[in-house]
């Protein structure tokens, strides 16, 4: 007979199987237990441990990516208003140099329109001078064509003899 | 043999001033010209004629006026051109032209004198 079961036999006639306890049983089921242990140590337990620690790591990576992220986001909110302050800045001066611009541009404009019309004027006036002149001396030529004219008729009917030879004396006079 | 317009004015001024009939001075010079074929140089021949007559002292020159001359003022033409031309003899081609009106224009060898009314109104007009 197997001492172990032997053992049990004296066992459950004596104090243990005295209190109801099959020791047999127990060490079978222990045994058992055992086995199941190490087998669920050897396949199941490191994995699911791995698997876990994994997963820990992976959400403690995401945690700390998630900061950095927070991080980073805040930073680039930062920047991006640095940046924004910065670009409403310089539209400011822009708007500023334009209006600027645009107002020298108007006046300069302004200024050589103004110029362009004294010229004008200038060139009118010089003009309406010039056709006055052209005029007053056409105006002349004229009168002066009348006025010989005129005479010529006069001389014809009243210049006799004695008043010619007395006008080639004076000629002759004036030149001698 | 043909002579230059100079030689040939310088001898019918000689001759003129030589006393040579004028009249047959100039058939010999009319036949010159025709035979020559010089009539193109008629007005240029008479001119040296007259520029070589006026180096001997003697003047001949044209007066046109509006009304034929009488005597004193033929003379003093004749003083007035004697004086300018420096000549010893002057001698007047009278030309009536109504159309200058009156005063007179006096053509001279070398000079024209222009105080013709006509001349005056000219100027007037284009003064």
């Amino acid at each position: 007979m197997n001492p172990v079961l032997q053992f049990g036999a004296e066992q459950a006639s004596s104090g243990l199987g005295a209190l109801g306890l099959d020791v047999q049983a127990f060490l079978f089921q222990l045994i058992t237990f055992v086995i199941v242990l190490l087998i669920l140590r050897k396949f199941v337990y490191q994995r699911l441990v791995d698997t876990l620690e994994t997963r820990r790591k992976a959400v403690v990576d995401s945690l700390d990516n998630a900061k950095e992220a927070a991080v980073a986001l805040e930073k680039s909110n930062e920047k991006a208003a640095e940046l924004l302050n910065e670009a409403k800045k310089e539209a400011a001066d822009i708007v500023t140099l334009a209006k600027k611009e645009a107002s020298k541009v108007a006046e300069e404009a302004e200024e050589k329109a103004s110029k362009k019309a004294e010229h004008l004027i200038e060139q009118a006036e010089a003009r309406i001078h010039s056709d006055i002149a052209a005029a007053r001396l056409s105006l002349q030529s004229e009168m002066v064509g009348l006025v010989a004219a005129a005479t010529e008729k006069v001389i014809e009917q009243k210049l006799d003899a004695k008043q010619d030879a007395k006008l080639i004396k004076e000629a002759l006079r004036e030149t001698s | 043999m043909k002579a230059s317009r100079r030689v040939l004015a310088r001898h019918i001024a000689s001759e003129l001033q030589a006393g040579t009939s004028r009249k047959m001075l100039l058939d010999g010079l009319a036949a010159y010209i025709v035979t020559h074929r010089l009539q193109s140089q008629l007005e240029l021949i008479v001119a040296d004629i007259a520029a070589n007559l006026a180096a001997f002292g003697r003047v001949e020159a044209t007066v046109t006026t509006a009304r034929p001359l009488d005597k004193a003022l033929r003379d003093e033409l004749v003083a007035y051109v004697k004086k300018i031309e420096n000549a010893k003899v002057v001698t007047l081609d009278e030309q009536v032209d109504t159309s200058i009106l009156g005063g007179v224009i006096i053509e001279m060898p070398n000079k024209r004198f222009d105080a013709s009314v006509r001349t005056k109104l000219k100027r007037l007009k284009n003064a």
